[in-house]
């Protein structure tokens, strides 16, 4: 592998062409294919049962990109200034008082894209820019990625930027559709990466700077830095240094990463409240994640260090959070990690049995690897993280093998196999990601909207309601509602934590009711503890919840206001006295 | 002391009974915990807290044993009429023939069929027995391959099947067999001794009928020669696959004669379909069940075996997948292992010999069925240990670690120590959780099985219960009644798929005034268990069969709401 401090200078003019041509190509490659998954160009049955050439996507898909999207046209138009720390919208969470937006910059990267929209019911136009946005995202996280490679002195970093999506696997490619901000945080971990292999330790401070506005979890940074020190220190210095140096160098990235941690959080609007947030956001739904023996043990460790005092583990235990935190197990895992795996084991054993002794920053980035699959093994939705690390470990793992002086010997003596081996591999990288992507795609239909959709447009339509306070017991069920309808507020969405973090009787009452423990008191109790004006009831999900309002409408102490019958759902007025 | 132990010359006979004695007393206070223990009065007392068996096949295994020692397994035949509505029912073919041999003499202590005490002591002893084996022969194979010092390695077992390996080995299961019997078919392979492996191989069928599993090291093996050539054996490519050919032969000679030497022989590949093709493709997903399952049904080894049906069974516990941290903790270090011992060998440029390389696709492939289904960790264990140790040891002996070992022998003397601490220290803290858990409990049927046991009238009738799993107890506190199934719902769907059908009907609670009489109809049941907790449905139409006099209520647990049913004359 070449020396980062070498590839970065000495360049021809060619090489600095086909540098901007392969950059080009990744850019405009990966933005085609994210074009594709987003708008799904096919054979459509119109009304009249022809089938004509169209697009099979014309909805979001379903998850938090309607959110993001009506968050960054809500900072266009200056309401979230306005509410302050209080986001109303989520009045029963955490977020009703000290809101901190733990995804700042990327709402504001996504605020251009929603200026097609004529008005705040514009959400065809959103729609579109939501789209849009997220081909230039994807396009940047794999430039991000071929850039990393270059600047870690990879050859043909296309190829390995096309391994994103084969080691990301489904999952990866599934959770690319989506707008949301996580590609960001994996091109500041990227950039900061080649920033600690040059022991850069301004463009790191930035870089933590940028990733904390971007991706509150700036932690994130500390845990790579830990594998790099790690294994620093068991590799044992560099040649012309010694450990003490390598400490020294090591403990300021360290102060780096801290003082950009710092410098994001001082340059946040929502500074006084950033810490609590991080808290609730990366201990308490971390700690939800677990499982096992692990679980108990991180969670002594927190209530030992006192970040639980307001928190009750039992409650939190109640909570069911997000399917994008479930793990993958068995068959499917090995088919969604196989890759991944296949890679981990192929490399290391190969080098293994061609005697060839990895450089330093190659056992790094397989300690990035190995972190990343660990991560994607304890939860699916880390292959955002699987993909780029694996492609980046391989990249540099490759490269390495390759330069190897009796590796590259031996290749020079048999030039023309090499280069078919070589043509083969390719071949077989491009095969797979193009399988990966089209069995992703496979699976795809967006044609429907939310099943939320008629009745959050029922609301917004409506102008009684707006200002008014909507009970929803289901926390995914925000995004779509508050996308379709922002005039109006619910009670919490993107975690349920944050309701047990605001209050612990609401979380409990609202877990309740997921299990169907309802009685003839539900009702009062929701309307007395949430202050609501609106009950939202989904039959098929809450049947309890929905026998107790029809036994209060009868009561007259609730009225239907709205059924969509396609999807029962219906929306019950509190009567006032 | 643990840096002068490592290089104190011993004996091998006292290593390897020091491993034996050792395995043993660890085993023994994991099944007997001793501590404090309350008495009726409050007061505590030292004894030993651990009087039951471990959930699981544990009861239906020492009970087995009895029957063999008793004759009445041989008065049966092939007609295993305990589980009367199975496959076992007709063509009874014990797949774990051996094993219960072997437990037959630790059943000696009970004086009749209902001394169940002295069948539970029985059955801790053989269990503590077993894993002392078990850990000799891990010892004896990595001796067998030269490696120094084997005893250290011994608790990588441990360590590498982490949590589930430790639950798995409460049991008294037959598995522990099958792993003696890989693990030293795989050094018979690695030292061609063909006689040895059919004997092995003969050995296995009899005590563990997945006598596949030889198949697939040999496969491993064979894979693993080509791909890495002939090395320093000095034969040709050719002449290696032959001598693979012969080996693989003599396994398949091997299975022959185990199946011929068991008296369930006419029975036996039936049973090993059904139990090992038919088990597994149940716990597969989509398209490749459903052809797994046709061709069963079309090579005649089922009457019928449709994949709807066989979709809604509940299988075990045990062949559920780890996921997640939980996947984390129990696998961690059977996933590193490979990947750092790889790395460090090609950090100090170590090209292992082909026998540690050939090891490691063992353990490799050990591993990815731990992952695909957690009860494979018991196997993933013992063989992620082997490799390691034989990886370890070869890295050791290189030259340039020698010379490296020679210029720091302080450093180095350190590391192993540290190394050996670590490894100790992990399987410590496993094996004193698995010790700290609550003691195993009687499960809530015993006192149902026990007035089964009691009562005379009941002797020789069919008992309906609608939970596969409760056999193995009914089967351990009354073996004079007969019941449905137990061990896997599997065996009733290659039976009678009607009966399979009424079966999960009324698991998922589907019942409807029907479902008493066809159980009486078609089960030929005589009783009904029904454990109110689990089978709410079935327990809410018995009791309105009782309030009109169909079914009358014979027996009531109410604490914890068990109940019998007899069926009024």
């Amino acid at each position: 592998m070449t020396d980062p401090e070498q590839s970065r200078g000495g360049t021809t003019p060619a090489k600095s062409r086909s540098w901007i041509a392969g950059a080009l190509l990744v850019f405009v490659c990966a933005f085609a294919l994210q074009g594709v998954m987003q708008t799904l160009p096919g054979l459509v049955t119109t009304e009249d049962g022809s089938s004509e050439w169209g697009l099979r996507s014309p909805e979001l898909p379903h998850g938090d990109t309607p959110y993001h999207i009506r968050i960054a046209y809500l900072y266009r138009t200056g309401e979230i200034a306005r509410a302050g720390s209080d986001f109303h919208w989520m009045r029963a969470s955490h977020w009703s008082g000290r809101f901190v937006d733990k995804e700042l910059l990327y709402h504001i990267y996504l605020t251009p894209f929603t200026l097609g929209a004529s008005d705040i019911n514009d959400t065809a136009a959103l729609t579109i820019g939501a789209k849009v946005a997220n081909c230039f995202t994807f396009a940047l996280l794999a430039l991000c990625l071929f850039g990393a490679l270059r600047a870690m002195g990879v050859r043909r970093p296309w190829l390995f930027s096309a391994m994103l999506i084969v080691l990301g696997g489904i999952s990866f490619c599934t959770r690319s559709e989506e707008s949301r901000a996580w590609p960001f945080y994996v091109m500041c971990t990227l950039a900061a990466w080649v920033a600690m292999a040059r022991n850069q330790r301004l463009a790191l401070l930035l870089v933590a700077a940028a990733f904390t506005l971007f991706y509150a979890a700036g932690h994130f940074l500390l845990v790579i830095w830990g594998i790099r020190a790690l294994i620093s220190l068991i590799a044992g210095p560099q040649e012309g240094t010694t450990r003490l140096v390598e400490l020294r160098s090591l403990a300021l990235q360290g102060a780096a990463i801290v003082g950009g941690f710092a410098l994001g959080i001082v340059m946040h609007p929502g500074r006084a409240d950033f810490l609590y947030t991080w808290l609730i956001t990366y201990v308490h739904v971390f700690l939800g994640i677990l499982k096992g023996p692990l679980h108990d043990f991180a969670q002594s460790v927190v209530s030992g260090i006192g970040l639980t005092s307001s928190y009750s583990a039992e409650d939190a235990e109640r909570l069911t959070l997000g399917i994008e935190f479930q793990p993958f197990a068995g068959s499917n895992l090995l088919i969604a990690a196989g890759p991944a795996f296949a890679c981990l084991f192929g490399l290391s054993f190969t080098s293994m049995l061609w005697r060839h002794r990895p450089s330093r920053e190659s056992v790094m980035a397989l300690g990035l690897g190995l972190l990343s699959v660990a991560m994607y093994i304890n939860s699916m939705r880390f292959a955002e993280v699987m993909g780029p690390f694996m492609a980046l470990f391989c990249g540099i793992w490759v490269e390495d093998f390759l330069r190897a002086r009796h590796i590259a010997r031996g290749l020079s003596r048999r030039a023309g196999l090499a280069r078919k081996f070589a043509f083969a591999a390719a071949a077989l990288v491009l095969i797979s990601a193009a399988a990966m992507w089209s069995w992703a795609l496979a699976g795809k239909d967006n044609r429907k909207p939310s099943p939320l959709n008629a009745t959050a447009l029922w609301l917004r339509d409506n102008p009684r309601t707006h200002g008014k306070m909507v009970y929803h017991a289901h926390f995914d069920a925000f995004p779509a509602l508050f996308f379709y309808a922002p005039q109006v507020d619910y009670t919490v969405g993107m975690d349920p934590h944050y309701m047990l973090a605001h209050s612990r009787d609401q979380s409990n009452l609202t877990c309740d009711i997921l299990d169907n423990n309802v009685d003839a008191q539900t009702v009062e109790r929701i309307v007395a503890l949430f202050d609501c004006d609106y009950i939202l009831v989904i039959p098929a999900m809450s049947p309890g919840l929905f026998q107790a309002c029809q036994e209060a409408e009868k009561a007259g102490r609730l009225k239907l206001a709205f059924v969509d019958h396609k999807t029962d759902m219906g929306l019950f007025e509190v009567v006032r006295k | 002391m643990i840096e002068s132990s490592l290089d104190r010359p011993k004996s091998a006979f006292r290593e390897g009974l020091l491993v034996f004695l050792f395995t043993l007393l660890l085993v023994g206070l994991h099944q007997t915990q001793p501590g404090m223990v309350e008495r009726e009065d409050g007061s505590r007392v030292f004894g030993l807290r651990s009087r039951s068996l471990h959930l699981g096949d544990s009861p239906y295994n020492i009970r087995l044993a009895y029957l063999y020692r008793t004759g009445d397994v041989a008065k049966a035949g092939s007609h295993f009429h305990w589980m009367s509505s199975s496959i076992w029912a007709d063509n009874f073919c014990d797949k774990e023939l051996l094993y219960h041999l072997y437990l037959a003499p630790f059943t000696l202590g009970a004086r009749d069929a209902g001394d169940t005490s002295a069948l539970i002591w029985g059955a801790k002893l053989g269990i503590a027995v077993m894993f002392a084996f078990l850990a000799w022969v891990f010892w004896a194979v990595l001796r067998g391959f030269g490696v120094k010092q084997a005893w250290c390695y011994v608790p990588l077992i441990v360590v590498m099947g982490g949590a589930v390996f430790m639950s798995r080995a409460a049991e008294a299961r037959a598995w522990p067999i099958g792993v003696i019997c890989s693990l030293t078919a795989w050094l018979v392979m690695a030292r061609n001794r063909r006689l040895d492996l059919l004997l092995v191989a003969a050995i296995y069928t009899l005590s563990y009928a997945p006598v596949h599993f030889l198949g697939l090291l040999w496969l491993v093996r064979t894979l693993g020669c080509l791909l890495l050539g002939p090395g320093q054996t000095g034969l040709s490519r050719g002449a290696e696959l032959r001598r693979h050919l012969t080996l693989l032969a003599m396994i398949a000679l091997g299975v022959v004669l185990g199946v011929l030497l068991h008296p369930g022989r006419a029975d036996f590949i039936r049973l090993w379909v059904v139990a090992y093709v038919m088990i597994p493709a149940a716990t597969l997903q989509g398209p490749l069940r459903d052809l797994v399952f046709n061709l069963v049904v079309a090579l005649n080894f089922a009457t019928e075996f449709p994949p709807g049906e066989a979709k809604r069974m509940k299988l075990g516990l045990e062949f559920l997948p780890q996921a997640g941290t939980a996947l984390l903790f129990v696998g961690g270090a059977a996933m590193l292992s490979p990947i750092v011992l790889a790395v460090t060998s090609a950090w100090h440029r170590h090209k292992p010999r082909r026998e540690t390389l050939l090891a490691m696709g063992a353990a490799l492939m050990t591993l990815v069925m731990a992952i695909n289904s957690g009860r494979f960790f018991e196997i993933a264990g013992p063989f992620c240990a082997l490799a390691s140790a034989l990886w370890v040891q070869d890295l050791i002996q290189s030259r340039r670690m020698q010379l490296r070992m020679a210029l720091r022998p302080v450093l180095f003397r350190r590391l192993r120590v540290l190394a050996c601490a670590g490894v100790f220290a992990v399987f410590g803290v496993l094996w004193a959780t698995g010790l700290d858990r609550y003691p195993p409990m009687p499960r809530p049927w015993r006192d149902a099985a026990i007035w089964l046991r009691e009562n005379p009238q009941a002797r020789d009738k069919i008992v309906f219960h609608a939970n596969w799993d409760t056999f193995p107890d009914l089967f351990f506190y009354a073996p004079h009644c007969d019941y449905i199934v137990g061990m896997d719902p599997t065996f009733l769907l290659a039976h009678d798929v009607e009966k399979s059908r009424l079966y999960w009907d009324i698991a998922f609670d589907k019942v409807d005034a029907t479902t008493v009489p066809r159980i009486r109809e078609m089960f030929k049941a005589d009783y009904i268990l029904v454990v109110a907790p689990i089978n709410a449905g079935l327990d809410q139409e018995c009791r309105r069969l009782e309030s009109i006099g169909t079914l009358r209520r014979a027996y009531t647990d109410p604490i914890f709401n068990v109940a019998i049913y007899e069926f009024a004359p």
